[in-house]
């Protein structure tokens, strides 16, 4: 019995000193780590809705959690267009990306907030065409030459640019599958479209 | 000083948690499909394995027998509770990419396999040296594979295209491109070291 205590009390003793290490820890990175995700966010609003379109960009929350996004353009009462977030299970994590609509439905942006993909495969959602190669990035340190990149947003991504969020889908003169990722292309397709048409339906509400 | 720096090298070389002990192959497999996931979770393992290395070491007296596993359970997740935050924090984009991993390293086999056969037994400072010398074997091997399948695999090395016109083998990023390399690699090490022991 007495034994028994004394395990009792050393093992709370472990855990009371880890548990207080933990509290620290949380507490010193818990104001950074929402500042992050909040930071990839803002980036991502100001990416998927053009200046033009909307600049004032208002969230719709409902019970306090952010449903998706107004745009409005400058002091016009009248909504311009939609920012949502998007998920869907692919082929091995949720891929969660950020669509911008306008009031008619056309997609001003599309952007991958995150995703754990396949590399080299399902991972190509977020892929970035380069003419970079191993030895021209060594020879830049070297040479101090710079070349600007070409493209600058993923190709997949890009491809929903003005289309209109209720007629997507997966075909010649639509949007073209990465070769061997059929499965993340099309759960980044299907959940664009179902909640794009679902904020078209309600929008009078 | 030689049986200290022989603790620091055995974990690099002759008893390498990877190649030579054959422990912690599950994140090994995952991870191991860029170099800089490698790399992440090589430095991730190290820190935590030294952590909790030297807290064990400290608490060896202190702790009882019979109650030792969860004592030094307690011990690991606290380390990596403080890396995932941490990494969270610092490194949001790393964090995401070795996902579930980091925090799995509480259940890795070479963290709690050093804690079991050597912190428990052995003073601090030997304790230190032989989790960074296990901590940076793993990290190299973990650099070793993911290189030959970025390379194959992807065609790139540390996200940077090696040569254009390459059609990569995606097979090798794939699980059995993992176990291909791991196996050919224990393979030829183990070919090296009997090679070298029979001489």
């Amino acid at each position: 019995m007495k034994i028994i205590l004394k395990f009792a009390f050393i093992l709370f003793l472990v855990n009371l000193i880890a548990a207080s290490i933990l509290a620290v820890t949380y507490n010193f990175t818990k104001s950074r780590i929402e500042k992050q995700e909040n930071l990839i966010k803002e980036e991502a609003l100001k990416q998927v809705m053009p200046e033009k379109i909307g600049d004032r960009i208002e969230p719709v929350k409902k019970d306090g959690i952010i449903k998706y996004w107004k745009a409005f353009k400058g002091d016009n009462k009248q909504v311009q267009g939609y920012i949502y977030i998007a998920k869907k299970y692919g082929y091995s994590s949720v891929i969660e990306t950020m669509v911008g609509i306008k009031k008619d439905g056309t997609i001003t942006g599309v952007r991958v907030l995150s995703q754990n993909e396949t590399p080299g495969l399902g991972a190509k959602i977020i892929e970035i065409l380069s003419d970079k190669t191993l030895f021209s990035s060594l020879k830049q340190i070297f040479t101090k030459e710079r070349r600007p990149e070409k493209a600058i947003s993923p190709y997949f991504t890009e491809q929903f640019t003005n289309r209109n969020v209720k007629e997507l889908e997966l075909s010649m003169g639509g949007i073209h599958a990465i070769t061997g990722a059929t499965i993340s292309s099309m759960a980044v397709l299907n959940s664009i479209k179902s909640d794009g048409s679902k904020i078209l339906d309600n929008q009078n509400e | 000083m030689k049986k200290l720096l022989k603790e620091f090298f055995k974990g690099i070389g002759s008893e390498n948690p990877t190649f030579r002990l054959v422990l912690g192959l599950c994140p090994t497999l995952a991870v191991s499909t860029s170099v800089i996931n490698g790399l992440g979770m090589g430095v991730a393992a190290t820190f935590v394995l030294l952590g909790s290395n030297i807290i064990i070491s400290l608490l060896r007296k202190f702790i009882p027998d019979q109650i030792r596993i969860p004592c030094f359970i307690m011990i690991i997740a606290t380390f990596v509770t403080i890396v995932e935050l941490t990494m969270k924090a610092y490194a949001p984009e790393l964090s995401k990419a070795l996902g579930i991993f980091v925090p799995l390293i509480v259940v890795n086999c070479i963290v709690l396999g050093r804690a079991e056969a050597f912190a428990c037994k052995q003073g601090v400072f030997s304790s230190m040296l032989d989790a960074l010398g296990m901590g940076i074997g793993f990290t190299l091997a973990l650099l070793l594979i993911s290189g030959i399948r970025e390379m194959l695999g992807n065609g790139t090395l540390f996200g940077l295209l090696i040569a254009k016109g390459f059609e990569p083998v995606l097979y090798m990023v794939l699980a059995p491109g993992a176990l291909l390399v791991i196996g050919l690699l224990i393979g030829g090490i183990n070919f090296l070291a009997r090679r070298r022991s029979a001489t």
